[in-house]
C-alpha cells in the first residue's frame, strides 16, 4: 500500500492511484474537519487544501507509518491554522454563514417518506442527535475535541492519535475522558432515544 | 462486603480507564480490562459512572456522519492536477542561473538598504549639529530667551521692581478697599520672597538653582505689581 501511495503522490505518478486515494479518504477527512471547525464550507475548503498539501509535500511522505495517520496529521495542522486565522479575523456577520451547518445534500427526513425502507422517526431522531452532538462538540475545548473526534468518529487507535497530536498515549486517553465528561450534560436529554 | 482491603477491586480505576473500558463495551461488546470489569461489578459508584459514560458514547455513536458535496472529490482532483502541472515549471526555474540571479538581487537590495540608512543617519546628524550651533546653548535655556540669565541682570531687574513697589506702596498709604489692601499685602510678601531668593543667590554665586529661584520670584513680583496697579486704576 505504501509504495502505491508514494507512486500516487509522485509528480509523474499514476493519476488513477491518486484518484483512488481521494475517493477513499475525502469523506473521512471532510468529516473530521467538519466536526472540528463546525462549518461545512470551511470544512470542504480545508479538505481540498489537505489533499493539495499532500501533493505539494509528496516528497516528505515515507511509508513507515499508516497513510491515514499522515493524512490526519496534515488535516490537524490545517484545522489549527484555520483556528489561528479565525482568531485574527474580525467577526463579521455573513449571509453565507447563515445555514452553513445545514446539510443541503441530506435533505429533510420527510424526503424519504416514499421509501418503504425509510423510518421517518428514526431518521429525524438521528438528525436531531447528530445536530446535538455537533452542538455539544462546539462546547468542548479544542484539544479534547480533537482526540475525541479522532477516536470516536474516525475510529483511530490511541497510538495513532498520539502520533497525530504529537503527545503521549496517556494524554490522549485523558483528553478523551475529559471530552466525554464535557459532552455528557449536553447529551443527557437523548438518553431516552437509545432504547 | 466481605472483601479484604488489599484486593485490586477496591482501587477505583481512573476516569480514562473507565472510558477506555466503556469504549470497548460500546464498540465490540468485549471488556478491555478484566480488572475494571471486576471492580465495576463490585463498586456501585464506578458501575454508575461506567453506565453514564457508555450512554454518552452510544449517543455520540448514533450521530450520522456528514457527506461532503458530491463534487468535492472532483474539485480536489482538478486542483491537484493543476498543481502537478505547475510544479515542473517551478523546479525548472530553480537552476544555478536562477540561484545566481537571486544572489545578485539579494546583495543589491542589501547594499541599497545600507546606503539609504547611512544617508539618513548622516543627514540627521548634520541637522542636529547645525541646530546646536545656531542656538549655542542648552535647549532649556533656549526656550526662555526673554528672561535674563546673568546674576547681574537678575539683580538689576530686582532693584527696578523694588523701586516700583516702593512707589506704589507710598502712593497707597491708605488703601481704599479691602481688595487693594490684600493686593498690597501680597506684593509685600512677594518682595520678601524675592529678597530671600536674592540672599540665597549671594550666598551661592552662580548656582543655577538659586538663579532659577530668583527668576521665579521676579515673575511673581511682576505679577503682584500688575495686580496692584490694575486694582487701583479700575
Amino acid at each position: 500500500m505504501g509504495v502505491v501511495i508514494v507512486e500516487a503522490l509522485s509528480l509523474e505518478g499514476d493519476e488513477a492511484a491518486f484518484e483512488e486515494l481521494v475517493r477513499r479518504f475525502n469523506r473521512p477527512v471532510f468529516n473530521y474537519v467538519y466536526r472540528m471547525v463546525q462549518n461545512r464550507h470551511v470544512a470542504e475548503e480545508l479538505t481540498q487544501e489537505v489533499f493539495i498539501a499532500l501533493v505539494k509535500n509528496a516528497g516528505r511522505y515515507y511509508p513507515t507509518a499508516k497513510f491515514s495517520t499522515y493524512l490526519y496529521t496534515i488535516a490537524s495542522n490545517m484545522v489549527y491554522k484555520e483556528w489561528a486565522q479565525q482568531k485574527r479575523r474580525p467577526r463579521l456577520f455573513s449571509l453565507s454563514w447563515w445555514g452553513s451547518n445545514a446539510d443541503e445534500d441530506d435533505g429533510s427526513p420527510l424526503d424519504a417518506v416514499g421509501d418503504d425502507r425509510a423510518c421517518v422517526f428514526t431518521a429525524s431522531t438521528r438528525a436531531e442527535v447528530s445536530e446535538a452532538v455537533n452542538e455539544a462538540l462546539r462546547q468542548v475545548p479544542k484539544h479534547y475535541r480533537e482526540a475525541f473526534v479522532l477516536k470516536r468518529f474516525q475510529g483511530l487507535s490511541y497510538e495513532e492519535i498520539a502520533e497525530i497530536t504529537d503527545c503521549p498515549v496517556g494524554t490522549v486517553k485523558s483528553r478523551i475522558a475529559r471530552a466525554e465528561q464535557a459532552l455528557r450534560p449536553h447529551l443527557e436529554r437523548f438518553r431516552g432515544y437509545l432504547h | 462486603m466481605n472483601m479484604s482491603f488489599d484486593k485490586a477491586v477496591y482501587r477505583h480505576p481512573a476516569r480514562a480507564q473507565l472510558v477506555a473500558h466503556a469504549e470497548s463495551l460500546v464498540d465490540g461488546g468485549v471488556p478491555v480490562s478484566a480488572a475494571v470489569a471486576a471492580h465495576a461489578a463490585e463498586c456501585p459508584r464506578c458501575a454508575a459512572e461506567l453506565a453514564a459514560i457508555r450512554t454518552s458514547l452510544e449517543i455520540t455513536a448514533s450521530a450520522t456522519a456528514q457527506d461532503p458535496n458530491r463534487d468535492l472529490a472532483g474539485a480536489i482532483l482538478r486542483e491537484a492536477r493543476s498543481v502537478r502541472h505547475a510544479r515542473p515549471a517551478d523546479t525548472r526555474r530553480r537552476g544555478p542561473a536562477a540561484l545566481a540571479r537571486a544572489l545578485v538581487l539579494g546583495v543589491a537590495c542589501a547594499s541599497l538598504t545600507a546606503a539609504l540608512a547611512v544617508a539618513v543617519c548622516s543627514v540627521a546628524l548634520r541637522e542636529a549639529s547645525a541646530a546646536s550651533a545656531r542656538t549655542g546653548r542648552a535647549p532649556a535655556l533656549a526656550a526662555a530667551p526673554s528672561v535674563p540669565v546673568r546674576a547681574e541682570d537678575l539683580r538689576r531687574k530686582a532693584s527696578d521692581l523694588a523701586r516700583m513697589a516702593a512707589s506704589l506702596t507710598r502712593a497707597a498709604a491708605a488703601p481704599k478697599s479691602p481688595q487693594e489692601r490684600e493686593r498690597l499685602r501680597a506684593l509685600e510678601g512677594a518682595g520678601r520672597d524675592l529678597d530671600a531668593a536674592l540672599a540665597a543667590l549671594d550666598r551661592n554665586p552662580g548656582c543655577p538653582r538659586a538663579m532659577e529661584l530668583v527668576r521665579n520670584q521676579l515673575g511673581r513680583q511682576e505679577q503682584r505689581l500688575r495686580d496692584v496697579f490694575i486694582e487701583r486704576t479700575l
